[in-house]
């Protein structure tokens, strides 16, 4: 006998053609749900033929990667810009923030593929990259975004959504603690709760440890954080797994969670619903075109839609996440979408001193967090 | 009838075909030593001298970490405690096959071998399901009886005691095959002698059977130990309620804080690499005299053991425990539209099947996870053949290259994996390599990382089989490859599968390197499956575990063409 | 052109520790089949693998048919596949995954003869050694004795210059042994192959050999025919590897007679001079042993006779052995059963012809004492 005899080879063959087909069988059936609600806002407008040549550059290109950490980037989203653009593949790759800065940073010594876009929590990163982010060259940041405090860097960054974070229930688990009240954040402290808390702490996520620490001052300061470790919270590295126990009711409550998870759930039928804290605490969701684009024309074009009217209503248009544009200025929006209310904390992952030390001092150390 | 070969029986010096002198096959193995070090060892050569560069820092701020003897310390607990649990289930399941009926030993050999085709992370998420201390099916039972009180519990899998268990039992296969194949290679004719000579079962168990497969175990004990302790995926699920870290986790945290400290990371990693080299080099030390040991098994098999049906219950309940129950809760966890806390049929749908499957990047992740398998297979399949080659101590290799080729292909068990991902991502993705974003930078992780598994049964199957097949070959005027290609490969065909299964298992299941390696446009199953359990619903995570479960079934599908099927028996 | 030369060949092993093969010089003229024969660890394997290629001397050369294989200190050195040998192991060595008729058209295939005629090559080999209806079996499934000959037409088929035999025939029974000895003697003598055969069974050496060489510590203590090899062994070591198992230990008394064994017996040693030594060793066969009643027989000074007791008489069937104590030695008297009467406990006097018996130098080197015995039939 050979070593690899003609029957093998076969034999090999045929079961790795068989297997393809189950996979190609597999993936026909389905689709994402097209529902873009979208904006009859052109998002080229005023751009001129100068942009023209950049949008038919872009065309060529024929697809823009996008890596992004926020959960508003879902099929919703990624239809609402094949409507728009239907010649640009959007790629998508949904990174935690830390990961996505370490890979950032290993994709800037260059490589075969990268990011073109990016949406990032991490500040620090992009302040630090500045001169690797170009500056969007389409019409829809001057013609929207003038004058707007959330656009960095003359433009190579600009907030694109805050995500309000806020407590996660499960009704059935609550009823069964006596359907005690969560609507404020000093309520997530009940003693009934111990046992059946969730918490996402956001260890290494400076933006989430923000958000506890302006969440901590709403509970009542430094000893409230205390008190949430009394009730031995149990712990989540991400909303989405907090989500899961919640559904499951492994956690009666839990907290930071984002509305879109939940809201995906609830719609499955899981006993749960969102409850926005007051006042609401946002992790910014940061836009940027990188310098080392692949399909630099794309990038620009995706960028400029996601400044504009069309892009934003894709992104924020349900009311998970927020705009940071007055609505107005938007034109013709679902009704569900809502601005950044004026006064309310976007966080932008920069820790203070002060907040460094509340973090290694206090968080850390009373939940004993490593 | 099974005999000690001549060398055995006889220790004269003249008799012993042992090495020789080194001048001429020396140049061309240390080329071998050279390659594998470019591969292996230049992308941690690259690491640790960003340590050492920054050495006082990073030991300062490594020191600051909160609880960082306790992450050394649980690291230590569950390495030994997963080990002690992996290498006594797995030679407990060894010797019960043994006794097993004589018509049932086939299937029952291959039973505790299943849980190895289970993707670590499908098992952790199955016993999420059915031991979470409140919604855990098994724990809502219990309660029901009685065991147990209030809400909670009696058992709960998020502590140390579970992920002891867990990782135990996802390592036990891998002592159980080692040792099995050790035990049915010797055959039952020494126990029927050491019973002949008045030993009892036990005695002879002790005196005759455990020495018999001490190199077996040792060398199942060390990897397991190695694989303990660099475990990632199962304290990463499961650590986080109970704030139970490890190395490879907090060395994974590291890297996936602003900005990553890889000073530190390459630090903390370091008194893990140096166990695992004493480790193998203590197993080497240990196995020095293996030759002792090859023994030659021919007919005389099935020599009057007593068998006994009871032999069944730990094999068939240890397929149970690490696959039916796990794989049942995600079958059905897949099927339900969000993860309940129970189970129940009237709200089954294949709605999340649809939308992974709808999902392109799911179908690109399946596509160039199996290509780069095939790849890899390519590659290892034949590299490690010569480094078993070379690790012969009967080949005329020199002792210094030998142990250098040793060391090199053991070095990968050493790192968490973790670490190992972010050497890779270095090294690679700058110049001159540039891989990034390309199948060939993830294939060329797998190579590295499943080299140490390719080598084993290999070495195993050549040291088996003996010198005389390849001498006479030689001798009838075939040269080297000739010699490789007509006798050596067929005859260690069914260690070749088994080498190409462990590769499969390993490059279908790993996550950890391939988040590292992989680009959004070149994804893999494991990468697509990380990104899940970050984003995605439990339904998702459960139907792209069984996905993974999938891929690895088409690969060892591929390991079994090439271990030729049943064919294997015939020798 | 198929004689081998062995010049000065040395294998060290352990670091130099072991000399395996020392200073060793040997030659093979064509046609002959040279038994290298010695106890385990004597070197002979070792000797035999560097022929094959198969082990690196450290130094000397091995030329096989003039082509140098192994000169120059390791500079010349022609790797196993292209010395063009043929060879038999120990423990057969068929490949399993082949069938018999692939095994053994192996050598023909890798040298690339075609499909037919390797076939027909391969069974003309089988039917050599008389095992053509074997020829679809795979190895596994035949008997021990039907592998080592099929073994055997792998070596010969592709008709090398120099065939090698490591040991082929001791993992056989005592029966299928001598069998296959009288079958290769036949192919020898049909054939004429030039061959290396290595041993431990002087059974075999003496009835396949045209020369014999014993191996001692990796040299050649004596090279000869078997015949010349069985009656005047060079040394000791041979004679005692050779079975001739009676010693007696012999001391010079002032007097000029020889004591026995350290007891009260005296004999006297006839000789051509005067015998270089005090102190010597005579090795008698069990069959040139007779037994008598004491002080019956004749004198003759070409008779030795020693007093003894017998201790034992083996009985063997055709023969027995009577076991006879004289002094601290004891000595075996071979003969066919009821030869003599004695049994157990009888006084006998142990008779043997000087010509028949063998003295040696009472040392490590045991060398064989020739001015010894009158030795008439020799002499003359």
């Amino acid at each position: 006998m050979k070593f690899f005899s003609r029957k093998c080879r076969s034999v090999a063959l045929a079961v790795l053609t068989a297997g393809a087909m189950v996979f190609t069988a597999g993936c026909g059936s389905g689709g994402a749900p097209a529902d873009a609600g979208g904006s009859v806002a052109d998002p080229g407008e005023g751009g001129g033929p100068a942009w023209q040549t950049v949008v038919d550059a872009a065309n060529k290109e024929g697809q823009v990667v996008l890596y992004s950490n926020s959960d508003g980037v879902n099929a919703a989203f990624e239809a609402a810009w094949a409507k728009a653009y239907p010649g640009i593949k959007l790629v998508v790759s949904k990174y935690a923030s830390g990961e996505l800065t370490t890979k950032l940073d290993a994709e800037k010594g260059g490589g075969v593929v990268g990011a073109d876009v990016i949406t990032v929590s991490t500040k620090p990163w992009l302040d630090a990259n500045l001169n690797s982010l170009v500056a969007p060259t389409g019409p829809a940041l001057g013609k929207y975004w003038g004058g707007s405090r959330y656009v960095y860097g003359d433009g190579r960054y600009v907030l694109v959504a805050a995500t309000p974070l806020g407590a996660g229930v499960n009704t059935e688990q609550l009823a069964k603690l006596g359907n005690p009240p969560v609507t404020t954040y000093k309520d997530l402290l009940q003693p009934q709760f111990k046992g059946a808390l969730g918490i996402v702490p956001g260890t290494g996520a400076p933006a989430a440890e923000q958000w506890w620490f302006y969440a901590a001052k709403e509970m009542g300061g430094d000893s409230a954080v205390g008190r949430l470790a009394d009730l031995q919270p149990r712990l989540y590295t991400v909303p989405a797994t907090l989500a899961t126990d919640l559904a499951s009711g492994e956690v009666a409550v839990g907290a930071y969670n984002v509305k879109g998870t939940i809201d995906a759930l609830a719609a499955k039928g899981a006993p749960i619903k969102f409850v926005t804290l007051e006042p609401v605490i946002s992790t910014p969701v940061t836009a940027a075109v990188v310098g080392w684009a692949k399909n630099p024309n794309a990038a620009q074009v995706f960028q400029n839609w996601l400044l504009s009217p069309g892009g934003q209503i894709a992104l924020n248009g349900s009311g998970s996440l927020l705009t940071p544009l007055e609505l107005p200025a938007l034109g013709s929006v679902p009704s569900t979408m809502r601005s950044i209310p004026t006064g309310a904390t976007v966080v932008d992952g920069v820790l203070t001193p002060e907040q460094k030390t509340w973090v290694t001092d206090l968080w850390k150390s009373k939940l004993r967090l490593g | 009838m099974t005999k000690l070969q001549e060398r055995t029986a006889k220790p004269g010096p003249a008799d012993r075909p042992t090495r020789s002198s080194p001048r001429t096959a020396g140049r061309q193995w240390a080329l071998l030593a050279l390659a594998m070090a470019a591969l292996i060892l230049w992308p941690l050569v690259k690491l640790q001298a960003r340590v050492v560069d920054d050495l006082p820092g990073a030991l300062g701020r490594m020191v600051a970490i909160p609880g960082l003897g306790r992450i050394y310390l649980d690291t230590v607990i569950i390495a030994a405690g997963s080990t002690a649990v992996a290498v006594v289930s797995g030679t407990g399941l060894a010797w019960c096959l043994t006794r097993v009926p004589r018509r049932l030993y086939k299937w029952m050999s291959l039973l505790p071998i299943v849980p190895l085709l289970m993707p670590s992370v499908a098992s952790v998420q199955g016993w999420s399901y059915l031991l979470s201390p409140r919604t855990g099916i098994i724990n809502r039972y219990l309660r029901e009886w009685g065991i147990g009180s209030g809400d909670s519990g009696p058992l709960d899998v998020y502590s140390m005691a579970g992920i002891i268990l867990l990782t135990g039992i996802i390592l036990t296969s891998f002592v159980f095959m080692f040792v099995s194949a050790s035990l049915r290679q010797r055959g039952a004719e020494l126990e029927a002698a050491a019973a002949a000579c008045g030993a009892s079962p036990g005695r002879t168990f002790l005196t005759v059977t455990l020495p018999m497969m001490r190199p077996a175990l040792v060398y199942s004990t060390a990897i397991v130990l190695l694989l303990a302790l660099g475990q990632f995926t199962v304290p990463l699920l499961l650590g986080t309620p109970d704030r139970i870290d490890v190395v490879s986790t907090a060395v994974y945290k590291v890297s996936a804080d602003y900005p990553v400290d890889y000073s530190v990371g390459g630090a903390l990693a370091v008194p893990l690499l140096l166990v695992g080299l004493v480790v193998i080099l203590v197993q080497r030390r240990a196995l020095r005299d293996e030759r002792r040991y090859v023994s030659v098994s021919a007919r005389s098999r099935q020599v009057g053991l007593t068998t006994s049906r009871w032999a069944l219950v730990p094999i068939v309940g240890y397929l149970v425990v690490a696959v039916i129950l796990p794989l049942g809760a995600l079958v059905s966890v897949s099927l339900s539209p969000f993860w309940s806390g129970r189970i129940s049929p009237s709200t089954f749908t294949l709605d999340n099947w649809v939308s992974v499957w709808s999902d392109r990047n799911t179908v690109g992740a399946i596509t160039t996870t199996l290509y780069a398998l095939l790849i890899t297979l390519v590659i290892v399949l034949p590299l490690s053949y010569l480094v078993s080659v070379a690790l012969l101590r009967r080949t005329r290799v020199p002792g210094s290259v030998r142990l250098i080729v040793d060391i090199l292909s053991s070095i990968a068990l050493c790192m968490p994996v973790s670490l190992l991902g972010f050497a890779f991502l270095f090294t690679y993705s700058e110049a001159p390599f540039r891989l990034y974003g390309t199948t060939a930078m993830v294939v060329v992780a797998y190579v590295t990382l499943t080299i140490p598994f390719a080598i084993r049964p290999q070495l195993s199957a050549l040291t088996a089989i003996g010198p005389e097949y390849a001498e006479a070959s030689r001798i009838s005027g075939a040269g080297s490859l000739g010699t490789a290609r007509r006798i050596s490969f067929p005859l260690i065909r069914s260690g070749l599968g088994v080498s190409a299964a462990l590769v499969t298992i390993i490059v279908a299941h790993e996550f950890t390197v391939s988040l590292m390696v992989t680009s959004p446009t070149r994804r893999v199953i494991g990468s697509l499956l990380y990104d899940e359990t970050i984003n995605g619903s439990a339904p998702d995570v459960a139907v792209l575990s069984l996905l993974m479960l999938a891929v690895t079934l088409v690969g060892i599908a591929i390991s079994w063409v090439i271990a030729g099927g049943n064919t294997v028996d015939k020798i | 052109m198929s004689e081998v030369r062995i010049d000065r060949l040395t294998k060290l092993f352990d670091s130099g520790g072991v000399r395996a093969v020392d200073d060793l010089s040997l030659n093979v003229a064509e046609g002959q089949l040279v038994v290298l024969l010695g106890p385990s660890g004597c070197g002979k394997t070792t000797l035999l693998r560097c022929v094959a290629g198969l082990e690196t001397p450290d130094s000397g050369t091995i030329e096989i048919g003039g082509t140098p294989m192994f000169g120059r200190g390791g500079r010349t050195q022609v790797p196993t596949h292209k010395r063009g040998i043929g060879m038999v192991f120990q423990n057969y060595a068929l490949w399993p995954h082949m069938t018999v008729e692939q095994n053994v058209a192996y050598p023909l295939r890798v040298r690339g003869t075609g499909r037919q005629e390797r076939s027909m090559q391969a069974r003309e080999a089988l039917a050599l050694v008389e095992c053509e209806a074997l020829a679809a079996r795979i190895p596994s499934a035949i008997s021990g004795g039907q592998q080592q000959r099929v073994a055997l037409a792998r070596a010969l088929v592709a008709r090398p210059g120099l065939l090698l035999f490591d040991e082929p025939l001791s993992n056989l029974d005592y029966r299928l042994r001598a069998q296959l000895r009288a079958q290769l003697r036949d192919l020898h003598r049909s054939i004429g192959f030039t061959g290396l055969y290595v041993t431990h069974d002087q059974t075999e050496a003496m009835q396949l050999g045209t020369v014999v060489a014993v191996l001692k510590e990796g040299r050649v203590e004596q090279l000869a025919d078997p015949a010349s090899l069985f009656s005047r062994p060079a040394s000791a070591y041979v004679a005692r590897f050779l079975g001739i198992g009676n010693r007696l230990e012999l001391a010079r008394d002032p007097d000029g007679s020889w004591v026995v064994g350290g007891g009260d017996v005296r004999i006297g040693l006839p000789a051509a001079g005067e015998l270089p030594g005090d102190r010597f060793d005579l090795y008698l066969r069990s069959t040139d042993v007779s037994l008598a009643v004491p002080g019956s027989g004749p004198t003759d000074p070409d008779v030795g006779r020693v007093p003894g007791v017998v201790t034992d008489v083996v009985y063997s069937g055709e023969s027995s052995d009577w076991v006879v104590q004289v002094g601290d030695a004891r000595i075996t008297a071979s003969a066919r059963t009821r030869t003599w009467p004695f049994g157990a406990g009888d006084r006998v006097e142990a008779v043997f012809r000087h010509s028949t018996a063998l003295l040696y130098e009472h040392d490590d080197a045991g060398r064989l004492v020739e001015s010894y015995g009158a030795r008439p039939s020799l002499v003359s």
